[in-house]
């Protein structure tokens, strides 16, 4: 990758969860900045008043589906409702063994993709060359 | 030929005496009625189930049987059957509540059955109480509605279950390992050598989860099919091919049939003993392992042996329990999953499973899968 992404927004409600995936983030150098949303309602309410990154969307988004208040599931049907000038990648991060949970991920259009939890710098960097390598 | 016709005679006469007592010996009330609707015979079971002699009965009506309520209806319906006897089926149930001697009820199951002596139609009619019958029809379709709610209780609760007792987990893993990895240098002694201890055990509270998960998950949405055993054993050996080269084992295999399995648990099933020959080999002997299928009755009977260190027969039983283990973890790791979770698969698949063996004599693995399930 040329360059580091503008922003990522963790979603997800488990607070040392988004603490170590941020420090992975950040260890492999690739974003300027790491946002974290604790739930899916908050997610939207960044994306709806363009608070994510200082007015600017994320790149990239990740989402966890068990969440309170606003599920995963739940902030992907409002979010395919949101006028946006540029797409998040949006990959769901879960620890759900549910093979249900994994195709359902896969039928809605604005998932890019399901992973299983860790996120670690493996996965990093197949998602920076699958979906950021210009 | 006179004899003969005598004999015929004779054997007759013995046959419709026999059948007065085979009709008393019947659990059922039976009852012969002619087409005017008056009983002409009654069997000795209407004492017992309708408090009735038999003598009180014959001549009398089937009214008498019928509650008020239902009288005309009935006269009816037995008319009807006298007018087209032959078109109704023989033998079709009719559930209609019977008005015993002393006024109460019950229900009964009425089999109606019409033939001919001479010109004459009769019917005769079998009743059986069935209110115990009712009953527990009743109490299982209950119970199955329960047990049913409480299945579904539980998946959900194993699947949320699994998320959530994952997440803490990982999380002490992920931070260990973000300490080992990047703040080394301050992990002096013995702060390095705890934290290594808990990285251990977080491990295997992981590996327990995941094993119980697996266990409980078993069964749901099985699908079975026609699986080719030679395949699904072939995939799993290429599966652990590195297993057994680290391990130096020999696996040797005979021919295998066609079994009505769910292939993902049939190739855990394998798997597992596969595992496990490896896993309990004798201390300077390499693994050697025979996998054989032979064909006996209406049964496939598979046979998984090993060179390992055997099993004590007191043991034998033990082993398929639910985290049953016969080792310390530091001599043989494991959960105590594996022999359970075969045990499980083969049950589910309508078959045994069992052991013989000998404390270091090696150990056989014995599976028996029906030819054919009927599901």
């Amino acid at each position: 990758m040329n360059e580091k992404l503008n922003c990522v927004l963790l979603v997800d409600d488990d607070l040392i969860t988004n603490k170590i995936n941020k420090y992975v983030i950040e260890k492999a150098n690739l974003s300027k900045q790491v946002r974290v949303a604790e739930n899916g309602e908050v997610a939207l309410n960044c994306f709806r008043n363009g608070s994510v990154c200082e007015d600017q969307i994320p790149d990239l988004v990740f989402l966890d589906i068990n969440m309170p208040k606003m599920n995963g599931w739940e902030f992907l049907n409002e979010y395919k409702n949101l006028k946006r000038d540029k797409k998040s990648i949006v990959i769901m991060l879960s620890a759900s063994i549910n093979p249900d949970d994994r195709k359902r991920a896969e039928s809605i259009d604005s998932v890019a993709e399901f992973l299983e939890k860790p996120l670690d710098e493996l996965k990093i960097e197949r998602i920076v060359k699958n979906y950021f390598n210009k | 030929m006179e004899f003969t016709a005598n004999l015929m005679e004779q054997n007759r006469l013995v046959l419709d005496l026999s059948l007065q007592r085979v009709l008393d010996f019947v659990p059922d009330v039976i009852l012969i009625i002619n087409q005017s609707g008056s009983i002409v015979f009654a069997n000795q079971q209407v004492e017992a189930l309708l408090g009735y002699t038999s003598t009180e009965l014959v001549n009398t009506t089937l009214d008498v049987l019928i509650p008020e309520r239902l009288r005309d209806n009935h006269s009816i319906h037995i008319q009807n059957f006298f007018r087209a006897p032959e078109i109704r089926t023989m033998g079709s149930g009719l559930e209609l509540p019977v008005l015993k001697k002393d006024g109460t009820e019950f229900l009964s199951e009425i089999t109606l059955g019409p033939h001919k002596v001479g010109e004459e139609t009769f019917v005769t009619a079998s009743i059986r109480d069935v209110t115990e019958r009712k009953r527990l029809i009743a109490d299982m379709t209950e119970s199955t509605i329960k047990l049913r709610s409480i299945n579904r209780v539980l998946r959900q609760y194993l699947f949320i279950a699994s998320h959530d007792f994952h997440e803490p987990i990982r999380n002490v893993l992920s931070l260990i390992e973000i300490l080992q990895r990047d703040h080394k240098e301050k992990l002096v002694h013995p702060v390095d050598h705890y934290l290594s201890l808990i990285y251990e055990s977080s491990e295997r509270m992981q590996g327990l989860l995941r094993d119980l998960l697996d266990f409980s998950k078993l069964g749901m949405d099985r699908q079975v099919q026609f699986v080719g055993c030679q395949r699904v054993l072939e995939e799993v050996l290429i599966e652990i091919a590195p297993i057994i080269e680290k391990s130096k084992a020999t696996v040797s295999y005979g021919e295998f049939p066609l079994v009505f399995a769910n292939e993902m648990e049939l190739k855990q099933l394998f798997k597992n003993l596969i595992l496990n020959a490896i896993k309990f080999h004798k201390e300077n002997e390499a693994p050697v392992i025979d996998i054989r299928s032979e064909v006996i009755a209406d049964s496939y009977l598979f046979k998984v042996s090993d060179n390992g260190i055997g099993i004590n027969k007191t043991y034998h039983k033990q082993i398929f329990g639910l985290f049953k283990r016969l080792h310390g973890k530091e001599e043989y790791p494991g959960t105590g999953v594996g022999l359970a979770l075969c045990k499980k698969i083969v049950e589910a698949h309508y078959g045994e499973i069992w052991v013989e063996s000998e404390e270091n004599e090696g150990s056989s693995f014995y599976f028996k899968l029906p030819k054919s399930i009927v599901e």
